[in-house]
């Protein structure tokens, strides 16, 4: 799943090679970490959350099968 | 806003007749008719002086679909994805549908197609061209069943006299409803909101239906 995140983040994206997923495993739930540049922030939210919200949603169904839930999170590269 | 910048790279071409326009337009494209689009302008009989016709067109080049991008990204994200879903393509104007198919195509149209408007949504920002996504006519059973309803709620709006308003919509399905109630006498639409889902309201228009011409 981490790669699937990653592979869709870098379609979006100018910078791909400053794209960085990683993964935090829990009980029921695995967070995911989106890392991208400062500037690519907006490509991979879009307008009104739309990109965040659809890729989420690919991710939910994606979960389903697995009987799993991923949380996206977005991280601001510092 | 959107039609001005479209008809910047369109090109008028004026001429007698029809045949005459669209070969002066291959000529002036350099490209055969059959690789560009047109739309009539105007059309009219000069009346005054010597009576000859006269057509004006615009012309454009039509558009390459080139579905590579988005095949490309797709394949590769279906691959990496634990969901059984296979597509084909089909090519219409200048949008590429893809359809799809496979043993969790079930899941692209719960809770209102939400799967597949993401998979539409992320593919738009990959392709190029336009991508429609579909899945067992949904579009089609949507459009139907958003048109009944429509036709509905029109009807209740000329008889009780008061205006209605229906739930936050996006882009498409507003035209859908625009296109419909316009074509009922005596009811109006209006969108109301800001961002991509707005509600549209209906309501009586005052006094006799606009009289429209179809010139």
């Amino acid at each position: 799943m981490q790669e699937l995140v990653e592979m869709i983040a870098k379609a979006l994206v100018d910078d791909p090679d400053k794209v960085v997923v990683s993964q935090l495993q829990g009980e029921q739930t695995t967070i995911l970490e989106l890392k991208v540049a400062q500037d690519d922030l907006g490509k991979v939210i879009g307008k009104q959350g739309r990109t965040a919200r659809a890729i989420r949603v690919i991710l939910g169904a994606a979960g389903m099968k697995e009987k799993r839930r991923y949380n996206l999170e977005i991280i601001e590269k510092a | 806003m959107e039609n001005q910048e479209k008809n910047d790279d369109k090109q008028e071409f004026k001429g007698r007749n029809l045949e005459d326009v669209i070969s002066l337009a291959e000529h002036v494209l350099k490209i055969p008719r059959t690789q560009f689009n047109y739309e009539i302008v105007a059309e009219k009989t000069k009346l005054f002086g010597i009576k000859t016709k006269e057509i004006v067109i615009r012309a454009w080049p039509k558009a390459v679909i080139d579905s590579e991008p988005a095949t490309r990204f797709l394949d590769e994200l279906l691959e990496k994805c634990p969901l059984d879903l296979k597509y084909h393509t089909k090519k219409n104007r200048d949008i590429l549908f893809i359809i799809f198919e496979g043993r969790d195509k079930s899941l692209l149209t719960q809770k209102d197609g939400a799967l597949l408007l993401a998979f539409q949504h992320i593919l738009n920002k990959v392709s190029p061209q336009k991508v429609q996504t579909d899945c067992d006519f949904f579009r089609k059973r949507k459009e139907r069943e958003l048109k009944d309803y429509v036709q509905h709620v029109a009807r209740r709006v000329r008889e009780s006299g008061r205006k209605e308003m229906l739930d936050p919509m996006n882009p498409y399905e507003r035209r859908l409803v625009h296109i419909t109630v316009n074509q009922i006498p005596g009811i109006a639409t209006e969108s109301i909101g800001e961002g991509f889902l707005k509600k549209v309201k209906l309501y009586p228009s005052k006094g006799r239906p606009k009289q429209k011409s179809y010139s």
